[in-house]
């Protein structure tokens, strides 16, 4: 079971990971809530997901951790472009932001991250629908990984600035299982996987 | 697993349905068509909902439905109410003072771009128009394109006008000029069905004129049929050299060969979109009306490479992942 919202599509993904898992099926997901409801029906089946989810799957150990270059630890912006905004004022807002744990599980999420709640997060399942939540101004500010921040200025003529930073955070793509010993083969074809196939899970290696 | 009830009236039957499962949750009713975008909206609302919401749903096109409706609000109780399309609203809007309390209900409109008029005299409403915005659509291309645009032509007619205006605010933000072409502006609404691809032609040359570099169709069946495909629309790309955004997955299609760049709603992300209005009014305490009518926020998208090639369009091959399907021949 593989999902990693905001990256690459299900489909894409399943084009690299299918023949590196044979004979092992594999399912991919857009929506973390897609693979909540799929995993019951499954038990145990071995996962590759955000850091931060699987913590929450019960039973599990992990088994290998994605890393970008020497980077195991992600920050997140809260980006505006109105510069009338200020971290204080954040709490308040409406704020956007991609949506890879679930609804129950954001808010903590974001608590956790920036060390204060917002009330008002609007989740989106695409990178690309926090820019049109920004310029359609049906939110105030957004989340965004710090490494797509270069990225979403190129992409729009919006000026977007940084309201503030989280701390860094587990949430590169891990691969996870329950028993470990009947995942031992699968993570060793994974582990070999080249840099070209790992960045579809947005990672470049694993440890 | 949320409990979901498909509901299809049924005389006196829906009263054994209704009697105990639904506890404390939430109790919403979903007026609704059975056409599969609706489902696939109702499907996304009713997964990020989960337990805490029962919703039942009561299908438009049943017999009586006017009467079969009131049966099922008295019975049911909903605390809520999910509207889908102009027949679910001109139903519920109806029964207002019948015996059944509606207005002081919070009401969740899904519907197209004459949403916003067609929920006047309804109380209590927030609710997705699942038009796509100009402005998700081409900030869309423009991420997967290598060359930056600025000028988008658009035929319409004045039943779009409102859409127009607003999308052209908006796409000012990203420096982008929306040059509009309305075609029946000045005959108050009407064009005699023979004269729509003389005056798309006619107003093509306008474009041409403007250096418009996009030409973005409009899901306007007056617009968009089967003599104006044959007779103009097949034939704008070859003979402008301009590529076309369109609504519809089948128009980029690579047998279709018509667009360059397709968008349109991403229906279950379109129900989890409600689903966040819902949770705003029932667990945050926000009024629907100050919630408003929101646009659509999340679609799906096509990329046809072929046609991208034949009007010279270059895109940036490292975002195409960004695109829901890639479609090139071989």
């Amino acid at each position: 079971m593989i999902c990693i919202p905001g990256g690459q599509t299900p489909t894409r993904i399943d084009s690299v990971f299918r023949r590196v898992a044979a004979p092992v099926p594999i399912r991919c997901f857009q929506r973390i809530k897609d693979l909540d409801e799929a995993l019951p029906a499954h038990p145990g089946a071995p996962v590759i997901g955000s850091a931060a989810y699987v913590r929450y799957l019960q039973g599990y150990s992990v088994l290998l951790r994605g890393k970008r270059g020497q980077q195991k630890q992600k920050k997140y912006l809260i980006i505006s472009g109105n510069r009338a905004i200020a971290r204080r004022d954040v709490e308040g807002l409406k704020v956007g932001v991609l949506d890879f744990l679930g609804r129950d599980k954001m808010p903590a999420f974001v608590k956790d991250a920036f060390g204060f709640s917002i009330a008002k997060l609007k989740r989106v399942s695409k990178k690309e629908d926090l820019q049109s939540l920004l310029g359609m101004e049906l939110v105030d500010a957004a989340i965004i990984e710090e490494s797509d921040f270069s990225d979403m200025q190129s992409d729009t003529k919006l000026a977007l600035f940084v309201i503030t930073e989280s701390k860094p955070m587990d949430t590169f793509p891990v691969f996870a299982c329950v028993v470990k010993e009947a995942c031992v083969e699968l993570q060793k074809k994974l582990s070999l996987q080249p840099k070209s196939a790992l960045q579809t899970l947005g990672i470049e290696g694993w440890e | 697993m949320n409990r979901f009830l498909k509901f299809f009236w049924a005389g006196t039957a829906f009263l054994a349905c209704l009697s105990s499962p639904f506890g404390a949750a939430i109790r919403l009713l979903a007026i609704t068509p059975n056409a599969a975008p609706f489902q696939q909206a109702l499907a996304g609302l009713e997964s990020d909902l989960g337990d805490h919401y029962t919703i039942m749903r009561f299908d438009v096109a049943c017999p009586n439905a006017a009467d079969s409706l009131h049966g099922v609000i008295r019975t049911f109780a909903p605390q809520g109410l999910v509207l889908m399309d102009s027949k679910a609203i001109v139903l519920v809007k109806g029964m207002q003072g019948g015996g059944v309390e509606i207005a002081s209900l919070p009401k969740f409109v899904l519907m197209t771009l004459k949403a916003d008029g067609a929920v006047k005299g309804l109380e209590n409403v927030a609710g997705i128009k699942f038009e796509v915005p100009a402005y998700t659509i081409f900030t869309h291309l423009r991420i997967i394109s290598q060359q930056d645009f600025k000028k988008v032509g658009v035929f319409y007619r004045q039943n779009f006008s409102a859409f127009i205006e607003e999308s052209k605010k908006l796409l000012a933000k990203e420096k982008m000029e929306l040059v509009g072409e309305c075609l029946d502006c000045g005959t108050q609404g009407r064009i005699p069905s023979g004269t729509i691809t003389k005056k798309l032609k006619e107003s093509m040359a306008e474009f041409v004129n403007q250096k418009a570099e996009v030409l973005w169709m409009l899901a306007d069946n007056t617009l968009v049929n089967e003599a104006t495909l044959k007779e103009f629309w097949l034939t704008v790309s070859k003979q402008y050299g301009v590529p076309v955004v369109v609504p519809l997955p089948n128009l980029a299609s690579l047998e279709m060969n018509l667009g360059m760049f397709g968008v349109w709603p991403d229906y279950q992300q379109l129900g989890v979109q409600a689903a966040q209005q819902v949770i705003q009014v029932f667990e945050s305490g926000e009024s629907p009306s100050a919630l408003g009518m929101e646009p659509l926020i999340s679609v799906q998208t096509v990329v046809n490479l072929d046609m991208a090639q034949k009007v010279k369009w270059a895109l940036n091959k490292e975002k195409l992942y960004r695109v829901s399907s890639v479609l090139r021949k071989n």
